[in-house]
C-alpha cells in the first residue's frame, strides 16, 4: 500500500483529517466523503376526515411518514391513477367502477401512532392517498373527504 | 429494630457487577426497500456491511422472492438511517436469466464486492456464481465475472481485509439435483480463496467431513488472525429434508459442525461438533436455501447461533468457544422469554462489536399467543457470550409471518418463505439491525419489505451494588453498629 504524503495548507489539512479513517490509507488523503442526497421524506397527517400532504411530492425514491393526528383509527393506501380516471374524490363518489391497484400504504393506525414506507414514484404520474376504513356508523372515510391527490414532480 | 432489619436486607441483597444497560432506540424503524404491492414484491434476507474506509457508508444486499427471484442492493450514506437503491448489475451475464442470493463485503480499501448466484430455466437452476465490484461506493460497477460454475449452492463470501484475501464457501452438488432436494452425494461443502480481488481463485478444497452425507447451509467467519471458520449443518439421518420429501417435522436431531483452517483457507481440519442435539423447529422449505447458523470469530473466540426446538418451541441458541473452535462451552438461550411458552424465536444473527462485544438479533413472537406475529429482538454480551443483556424490542409493530412467497413442493407445503437471515451491523456504541417486515402488506399477498433500525448502547452509571459475600460482611458490620448504638442509648437512659 502506498501512502501519498503532501504538504497541505491549513484548510487542505482539515479536509485531509476529515477524509482519513482508521485502518485505511488507500484513498487519496484529500478525498472527502460526498454523501448522496437522502431520499426525501414526505410527511402525511391523517385526521378526520382528510390527509394533510405537502403541495409538491417529488418523484423517485420517497419515504412517506404517516401520522394519525385524529381521534379515530385511520389507514392510508397509495394508489397510482391512470390519466383516464377522474379526480379521485369524483371517482370515489361516482358509479363507474375502476380497478385501481394499491402500491403501498400503512395498516390501520390508532390515534397518535405512526407508520412509514418507501416507494419509487414515477415523474409526472398521478397518485392518490385514500383511507378505506369506515366510521362506526358505516361511513367510508374516503367518502367523507379522506382522500388526496398529487402528481409526482420531476426533480 | 428497623435499623437491624435494614442491615439484614443489605446482607441478603443479591449483587452483580454493573453491566451496561441498553438505552431506548435511537430512531424508529426505517424502510430500506421500496414497497410495491401491485407486484407483490418480496424483499428479504438482508445482509449489512459497512465501508471500513468510511463507516457512514453502509451497504445492504437483499434477496427478492416475488414476483420472481432476484437480487438487489441498497446503500446508506448516513450509517443506516436513509437508504437508496443502486444497480449493481447493468445487465445479466450471458446465460443468466435471474440473479439471486447476493452476498456483499468490503475490502480494506473500501471496494464493495457483490456476489450473486445466476439462475436460468423454468426450474431456476443455478448456472454459476458471479462477482462484481464497485470502487466508488456503488455509483458504478464493473462487468460481473463468473467465479463458480453450475451445481454450486449457498455461496458465502468474506474478505480478510488485513491480508487482502477473499474467501468463498459453498455447497457443491455431485449431480443435477432433482426438484426439491439433493440427490445422492457426496455433495460436499467446498472453499476457495482469491488474493487478487476475485480475478483468480485457488483450487477448491473440502471443508465438510467426508463421512457426513447430508451437509448443508455453510456460513463463513474470519478470525482476524488469518484463520477461517466454517459452520454448517449435518442433517444426520434426515433424508426427508435433505431430499425434499413429504412428511412432518423431523423428530431426530441435526448437528452444527465447525471446520477450521489455520492457514488462510488452504486446508481445513476435521470438523468439531458445536452441538449434536439440534432439533429442527419446522420442515426445511427448500434445502438449497436453508438458513445457515450464524457465526462470528475473533482470534480464539468463536460463537455460533442457530434455531432450535429442543426446549419445546423454537429458540435462538448459542455456543461459544474460547480456543478457536476446538471445544465448546455451555449452551445459551439468547431469548429471555419463558421457556416452552409456545412462542418462537428464530433466525438468530450474530455480530462482533467494539471490544469483543457480541451482538445478536432474532425474530421474536413472544408477544403473540397465536405464535404468528413477528417482532425483532436484540441483545448483546460483553463477557464473551457468558451472559447476555435483557432482550430489547427493535420493531415498532409486530407483523404477520404468514405473508410471503409460497413454493410448490412436498417439503414446502403450508410454509411461507421469510428469507434466510437478518442483517446486523455492530458499531462502537450502537448496532443497526435489518429484517424482513410485512407490516404494510395485506394478508394473503407476497409483499415483504426490508426495514432497519438502530439500537444505541449507553453505559449506565447506576448505583453501586455489592457482591453477595461483601453484602453479608457489610450487613454484619451494620448489625454490630446497631447493637453498640442501642446499648449506649440504654446506658444513657439509665444514667
Amino acid at each position: 500500500m502506498t501512502v501519498v504524503r503532501r504538504r497541505l495548507p491549513p484548510v487542505g489539512l482539515a479536509v485531509a483529517v476529515l477524509a482519513t479513517t482508521a485502518g485505511s490509507c488507500s484513498r487519496s488523503t484529500t478525498e472527502t466523503f460526498v454523501a448522496r442526497p437522502a431520499p426525501p421524506v414526505v410527511g402525511v397527517t391523517m385526521e378526520e376526515y382528510r390527509f394533510d400532504i405537502p403541495a409538491q411530492v417529488p418523484a423517485g425514491r420517497v419515504v412517506f411518514e404517516v401520522g394519525n393526528a385524529g381521534h379515530e383509527r385511520h389507514k392510508v393506501a397509495l394508489l397510482a391513477l391512470d390519466e383516464t380516471i377522474p379526480p379521485i374524490d369524483v371517482q370515489l363518489h361516482g358509479s363507474d367502477r375502476r380497478i385501481i391497484t394499491s402500491l403501498a400504504g400503512v395498516p390501520p393506525r390508532e390515534p397518535g401512532r405512526r407508520g412509514t414506507f418507501a416507494v419509487d414514484l414515477i415523474p409526472g404520474q398521478r397518485y392518490a392517498l385514500v383511507c378505506f376504513l369506515s366510521t362506526p356508523a358505516g361511513e367510508l372515510h374516503a367518502l367523507k373527504g379522506m382522500n388526496a391527490e398529487f402528481r409526482a414532480t420531476a426533480g | 429494630m428497623p435499623v437491624l432489619a435494614l442491615g439484614l436486607v443489605v446482607a441478603g441483597r443479591a449483587a452483580t457487577p454493573a453491566r451496561p444497560r441498553l438505552a431506548a432506540l435511537a430512531d424508529p424503524q426505517r424502510p430500506v426497500t421500496a414497497t410495491d404491492q401491485s407486484r407483490g414484491v418480496a424483499s428479504n434476507s438482508p445482509k449489512l456491511v459497512a465501508d471500513p474506509s468510511e463507516p457512514r457508508f453502509v451497504a445492504l444486499a437483499n434477496r427478492i422472492d416475488a414476483p420472481d427471484f432476484g437480487c438487489a442492493l441498497q446503500v446508506s450514506d448516513d450509517g443506516g438511517g436513509r437508504w437508496l437503491p443502486v444497480r449493481p448489475l447493468a445487465g445479466l451475464p450471458p446465460g443468466v436469466e435471474k440473479c439471486y442470493a447476493p452476498e456483499i463485503a468490503f475490502d480494506r480499501k473500501g471496494t464493495l464486492f457483490y456476489l450473486f448466484v445466476g439462475l436460468a430455466g423454468r426450474g431456476n437452476e443455478p448456472v454459476g456464481a458471479f462477482l462484481t465490484t464497485s470502487s466508488d461506493r456503488g455509483r458504478t460497477f464493473d462487468a460481473p465475472r463468473q467465479v463458480l460454475g453450475p451445481l454450486n449452492f449457498a455461496v458465502r463470501m468474506a474478505i480478510d481485509r488485513e491480508r487482502g484475501r477473499l474467501h468463498l464457501v459453498w455447497l457443491h452438488a455431485a449431480s443435477d439435483p432433482p426438484l426439491g432436494g439433493f440427490g445422492p452425494g457426496p455433495n460436499p461443502i467446498l472453499a476457495a480463496h482469491s488474493d487478487d480481488g476475485g480475478v483468480t481463485f485457488s483450487e477448491p478444497v473440502p471443508v465438510s467431513d467426508p463421512g457426513r452425507e447430508r451437509v448443508v447451509a455453510p456460513v463463513l467467519a474470519l478470525g482476524g488472525d488469518g484463520s477461517v471458520q466454517v459452520a454448517y449443518y449435518d442433517l444426520g439421518q434426515d433424508a426427508r429434508d435433505y431430499q425434499g420429501l413429504a412428511g412432518p417435522v423431523w423428530d431426530g436431531t441435526w448437528s452444527v459442525v465447525l471446520a477450521r483452517s489455520t492457514d488462510g483457507g488452504q486446508r481445513f481440519e476435521p470438523g468439531t461438533v458445536v452441538d449434536d442435539a439440534v432439533q429442527p423447529a419446522e420442515r426445511v422449505m427448500l434445502i438449497f436455501t436453508t438458513p445457515p447458523p450464524s457465526l462470528v470469530a475473533d482470534h480464539h473466540r468463536v460463537c455460533a447461533a442457530w434455531t432450535d426446538a429442543r426446549n419445546g418451541d423454537a429458540d435462538a441458541l448459542l455456543r461459544c468457544s474460547s480456543d478457536g473452535g476446538r471445544s465448546w462451552g455451555e449452551l445459551r438461550r439468547l431469548n429471555d422469554d419463558a421457556m416452552a411458552n409456545g412462542r418462537s424465536q428464530y433466525l438468530p444473527v450474530l455480530g462482533l462489536g467494539a471490544g469483543g462485544r457480541i451482538d445478536a438479533a432474532f425474530y421474536d413472537r413472544r408477544s403473540d399467543p397465536e405464535n404468528r406475529l413477528n417482532d425483532v429482538s436484540y441483545t448483546f454480551s460483553v463477557d464473551h457470550g457468558a451472559t447476555f443483556a435483557p432482550n430489547v424490542r427493535v420493531t415498532s409493530d409486530a407483523f404477520d409471518s404468514r405473508v410471503g412467497q409460497r413454493y410448490l413442493g412436498a417439503a414446502a407445503e403450508g410454509q411461507v418463505e421469510f428469507g434466510s437471515r437478518l442483517g446486523l451491523l455492530p458499531a462502537a456504541s450502537r448496532a443497526v439491525v435489518a429484517w424482513t417486515d410485512t407490516l404494510n402488506s395485506e394478508p394473503g399477498t407476497t409483499g415483504q419489505d426490508v426495514f432497519a433500525a438502530s439500537v444505541e448502547l449507553r453505559r449506565s452509571t447506576g448505583r453501586s451494588r455489592l457482591a453477595p459475600r461483601a453484602g453479608l460482611a457489610v450487613g454484619a458490620s451494620l448489625l454490630v453498629v446497631v447493637v453498640v448504638v442501642v446499648v449506649r442509648a440504654g446506658k444513657r437512659r439509665r444514667g
